[in-house]
């Protein structure tokens, strides 16, 4: 009986569920990483718990990372990109690239799980990302919560006194091309602020929305808990525009008070923007190559099963890590059914 | 009290690449050679790149090692490879332990000299604790070739069929009959097969007629015991039969309710609940050749009053709204906190649903409802008109007005999931919201919760939740046999006074009372007759190892194989 | 001039605690010479017995780190250890020993540079504290 392989594209949370569920059916995956780490986006998250878990899922990813890492039956390739695809369902034949050498992969399907590139905030030059050194983007706030564990300036290294969070950056947005809504913005925000509330009930956060999109089975509660924090304003009202102070590093940031009508700015130590999910930039060449249908938003269809083409997670549209990880699992069902049963 | 002093101790000391050379100093390895009990000191380069502990396994046969200390990295680095020990049978992997000196010492710690006598009393004390390891077995139970789906809807169908496909004969248990007969889910999409009722035809007749599924109907879950592998899931059939079916795995797949908000005026006819404004439109259908003038020719929508924080309801609105406002002429009025858009395709939607001349307003506090002239009006506070610096309230007349329906755990839900071993939630909904769970898993092996019956969700989300749960389903009983450690809690009969709090306390049910050992507790009545009585016993397949169980007997009667409270005594112990 | 170094015991639930333990390091913070680590496959297997051996073997103060609550990887774990964290801190009131010797934490595993943080933390506030009487 031929040793059926996988070849899976793009080491994030979908690809590593993936190849995780498929060792469960005792069918072999190689994972194909371009990053010289696994895990994706979500690697670099940070834990979102406040006096509770928050459901960020930061810890689940780690710990599928770990899982993942000591199978035998799943092969790993870091810092590494599929270069060519022949063959067709049953009997691919890959031809992957890394550092300097190439290598031939069989697989007996392929799984595409290329995720998201974040939007690049910087396209939106209105609100200063780039330009004043307090303006930080939500992965930039991750990262500092991940490894100092609480927010601080850029600019100082000082705790600020009063955050915002800008939501719909790169997301709803007719004028850059993004209508779409990506999702995850407004839980995500939310878990931010109650969690930096929580580590530091000082600091007064504000929420500037369009409209709250809920997510998750737990997002009633998040909600709710928000409205009721005295610390936490939500400002149904986006920026027009941010400026910077030089002097004191402090952002200002325009819009519309909602109580009365009028233009008002407001100073704040700190500034999230709250960016959302874009189709790679590379997607073109993976999903050329692969003949990948893209919906109208440019995130990938799935193509028809009997191609032995498979697609999971994030490319396909904005999800959130849960929704990945639920996905990846329906996905190899139908791959194992394709495969010919288990 | 166990004596420390046994053992013969073999130490491998990892370098890992280098970076613990600087520690690992010429004084460091004798005094490591040197501490007691340890009969043999080896070296490796890099243990986990140099393809693990098999290579030692011909020296620990010179020097009848029967335990080992690894002096490097963590212990989670070497997991994989102490699984592999087991395979090569030289030695138990739970004789093994592992002072951790690279994360926890050598990265840690700044200091160099500090570093170094840190990692000499780690090392000391890790030997020092390995004198009380035992070894640990491995047990393997049969998988009987068979899942039980409990529910009646399209996701307890769907999960079903995907066994049965599969060639895993499946028993369909609902207390419903016949089986789909109430069609209310197919509300609970958002976009939806191109023909819903076809569809959900088609899905009951696979139902009926699969070779593989077994469909019970009229019936009731009365029992459920046992572990993954052999469940024995007692039903009672209409009769009043009692029927037990031995299963390996669980797939509870209820659905939700919803109740129509009866608050105030809300009884009158001209309130229609979400749920029946498919029906209302198809009584008035465009072209319908005896089609009278509509009753509605203005229409409103009032969400968020309840649901606010579920996607659902505003894609039903929406799409119903297009609807009525592009095939049925009316003015449509949604009335919404927030426009939820978060579902795939729903953005789109609000965007042609304004184009077509939908009227969106938000409001912050509720509208106020009354009647003027047999139409019901809605006054509401446009949050936008606010902007302008009006503050004013507008007042929209419809001949109908759409509210969405509670969402409520249904409480045959909550019986079954009580029944399986399933906590629930603050709201009644069948398992915490967990991560480390998820969606799908259960914290009792064998068991998964799926749908509706977890959390109101959109239909295409309980299918895809349904999918993932028949994979985890199939990786289970694929498998004629599943392996196990018994590095789990064991109860001693003796001293088990039958206070049931471990069995309460376990949250993975893996606890049950039984009569069992030669000599449970026993004692004589007046009459001098031996009386024995039942014990707590712990189902090794369904522990997990956590010893919360452990924590809580207040008689110390059960202990953790794979760590004893001796061992902790002895870590403790200076 | 005695310096007293606080030995604390640290009681590290595996899939938490003791990875955040084990990243701390490499996201460039430190952790006491003095501390000592037990790992315990879940924070539901620490005792009431096993916190009163750490203080009655002299250790000046001990943490007990769980997972964040709902985040338990044995749903209940953290909740069933703070019942006997309190029965302790009540035990430890009628013997006069400080309250602040003893203490329950949240942590997930990819908090390395938050359990550092509560382990300086509990450093500064036991050298003020001094040397625990039982020692």
């Amino acid at each position: 009986m031929r040793d059926r392989n996988v070849l899976i594209v793009g080491g994030g949370i979908a690809g590593i569920t993936a190849a995780l569920e498929l060792a469960g059916l005792e069918i072999s995956s190689t994972i194909v990483e371009r990053d010289a780490d696994l895990g994706g986006q979500a690697r670099f998250y940070a834990c979102k718990a406040s006096g509770e878990c928050n459901r960020c899922f930061a810890c689940v990813v780690d710990h599928r990372i770990h899982e993942v890492t000591r199978r035998r039956n799943i092969r790993i390739m870091t810092g590494s990109r599929l270069k060519r695809v022949g063959g067709g369902p049953g009997g691919f034949n890959a031809l992957v690239g890394s550092e300097g050498h190439e290598e031939e992969v069989d697989a007996a399907a392929i799984l595409v799980a290329t995720g998201i590139d974040p939007f690049d905030a910087q396209q939106k030059p209105e609100l200063g990302y780039g330009l004043f050194e307090n303006v930080i983007t939500a992965p930039d706030l991750n990262e500092m919560l991940r490894t100092k564990g609480r927010p601080c300036r850029p600019s100082d290294d000082a705790v600020p006194s009063r955050i915002g969070f800008v939501q719909c950056v790169g997301s709803r947005d007719q004028t850059i091309g993004h209508p779409w809504c990506s999702n995850v913005c407004c839980a995500y925000a939310l878990r931010f602020m109650r969690a930096i509330r929580h580590g530091n009930p000082a600091i007064q956060t504000t929420f500037f929305y369009l409209d709250i999109q809920p997510l998750g089975k737990s997002f009633p509660s998040l909600l709710r808990s928000c409205r009721q924090d005295r610390g936490m304003r939500l400002i149904r009202s986006l920026p027009s525009r941010v400026d910077g102070d030089t002097l004191s590093g402090d952002v200002s940031v325009r819009f519309i008070d909602g109580l009365s009508g009028e233009i008002v700015e407001e100073a704040f130590g700190l500034l999230v923007l709250s960016v959302g999910m874009t189709p790679r930039s590379d997607a073109e060449q993976v999903g050329d190559f692969l003949h990948l249908p893209r919906n109208e938003d440019g995130f990938y269809r799935s193509p028809p099963e009997n191609s032995g083409i498979f697609v999971s997670g994030a490319c396909k549209g904005p999800r959130d890590i849960g929704g990945s990880i639920i996905d990846a699992k329906a996905t190899v069902g139908r791959m194992a059914h394709h495969l010919g049963g288990s | 009290m166990k004596s420390t002093n046994h053992g013969r101790i073999g130490v491998v000391v990892d370098h890992c690449g280098g970076a613990l050379s600087s520690l690992l100093d010429e004084d460091m390895i004798q005094y490591v050679a040197g501490l007691p009990q340890v009969v043999s000191c080896h070296h490796d380069e890099d243990l986990l790149s140099s393809g693990g502990l098999e290579k030692f396994n011909d020296r620990w046969k010179e020097t009848r090692i029967d335990r080992l200390v690894i002096v490097g990295a963590s212990p989670k680095v070497y997991e994989a490879s102490f699984r592999r020990v087991r395979e090569t049978g030289r030695l138990n992997p739970y004789m093994i332990l592992v002072a951790n000196v690279r994360e926890q010492v050598l990265w840690a710690i700044c200091d160099t000299e500090q570093a170094k006598q840190k990692a000499k009393a780690l090392v000391a004390e890790t030997v020092r604790r390995a004198g009380c390891l035992q070894p640990i077995g491995r047990e393997k139970t049969d998988v009987s070739r068979h899942v039980a789906v409990i529910g009646d809807g399209v996701v307890a169908m769907k999960a079903a069929l995907g066994l049965a496909d599969a060639k895993i004969p499946v028993t369909l248990v609902t207390d419903s009959h016949p089986i789909g007969e109430d069609m209310t889910e197919l509300g609970h999409f958002h976009q939806g097969p191109a023909d819903p009722r076809g569809w959900w035809g088609e899905m009951v007749e696979r139902v009926k007629s699969h070779p593989e599924l077994e469909l019970k109907t009229s019936t009731d879950l009365r029992d459920f015991e046992g572990s993954f592998g052999d469940f024995q899931l007692t039903i009672e059939t209409p009769g009043g039969t009692l029927e037990t079916i031995r299963t390996s795995a669980v797939i509870l797949a209820m659905g939700y309710e919803s109740a129509p908000q009866r608050e105030a005026i809300f009884g009158s006819d001209r309130f229609v609940p979400l749920s029946q404004v498919a029906t209302m439109l198809e009584t008035d259908r465009p072209g319908q050749v005896d089609r009278k003038p509509a009753a509605f020719r203005t229409v409103g929508f009032v969400l968020d009053l309840v649901n606010e924080a579920f996607p659902i309801d505003s894609a039903n609105a929406i799409r119903h709204a297009i609807s009525l406002r592009r095939d049925h002429d009316c003015s449509v009025y949604v009335l919404c906190r927030d426009v939820k858009v978060s579902l795939q395709g729903v953005e789109a939607q609000y965007r042609r649903a304004r184009e077509v001349g939908v009227v969106f307003i938000k409001y912050d506090d509720p509208p106020r409802f009354s009647f003027v002239n047999g139409q019901i009006n809605m006054d509401v506070k446009d949050v936008s008109s606010r902007m302008r610096g009006d503050e004013y309230t507008l007042s929209i007349c419809a001949d109908r007005v759409v509210l969405n329906e509670r969402f409520l755990s249904s409480k045959r839900s909550q019986t079954l999931a009580k029944a399986l071993g399933v906590p629930l939630d603050r709201e009644g909904y069948a398992m915490v919201d967990n991560p480390q769970f998820g969606p799908v898993k259960a914290s009792r092996r064998g068991v998964f919760v799926v749908g509706g019956c977890r959390y109101p969700q959109p239909m295409e989300e309980a299918l895809t939740e349904a999918e993932a749960a028949v994979l985890e389903a199939k990786q289970l009983v694929s498998r004629k046999e599943f392996g196990y450690d018994l590095a789990v809690a064991e109860v001693d009969p003796a001293k088990c006074a039958l206070c049931l709090t471990c069995a309460r306390v376990c949250p993975h049910s893996a606890i049950t009372i039984d009569r069992y050992a030669e000599k449970n507790i026993y004692a004589t009545d007046g009459y001098g007759r031996e009386m024995t009585w039942d014990a707590a016993r712990v189902l090794p397949v369904q522990c997990y190892g956590r010893g919360i169980c452990v924590g809580s007997c207040p008689t110390k009667a059960i202990d953790l194989k794979h760590q004893t409270d001796h061992e902790i005594s002895v870590h403790l112990t200076a | 001039m005695t310096s007293f170094v606080p030995r604390i015991v640290a009681f590290c639930c595996d899939k938490s605690a003791y990875v955040a333990a084990d990243r701390a390091g490499r996201l460039g913070s430190s952790l006491p010479a003095s501390l000592e680590i037990i790992r315990v496959p879940c924070a539901g297997r620490v005792d009431v017995i096993h916190v009163l051996q750490a203080i009655e073997q002299g250790a000046d103060g001990v943490l007990v780190f769980a997972c964040h609550e709902d985040n338990c990887h044995s749903l209940t774990g953290n909740r069933v250890v703070q019942v006997r964290i309190d029965r302790v801190h009540r035990l430890m009131e009628e013997i006069g020993l400080e309250r602040e010797r003893l203490e329950l934490r949240h942590v997930a595993s990819t908090n390395g540079a938050k359990f550092a943080q509560i382990v300086e933390r509990k450093f500064q506030e036991l050298e003020t504290l001094g040397p625990s009487p039982v020692r």
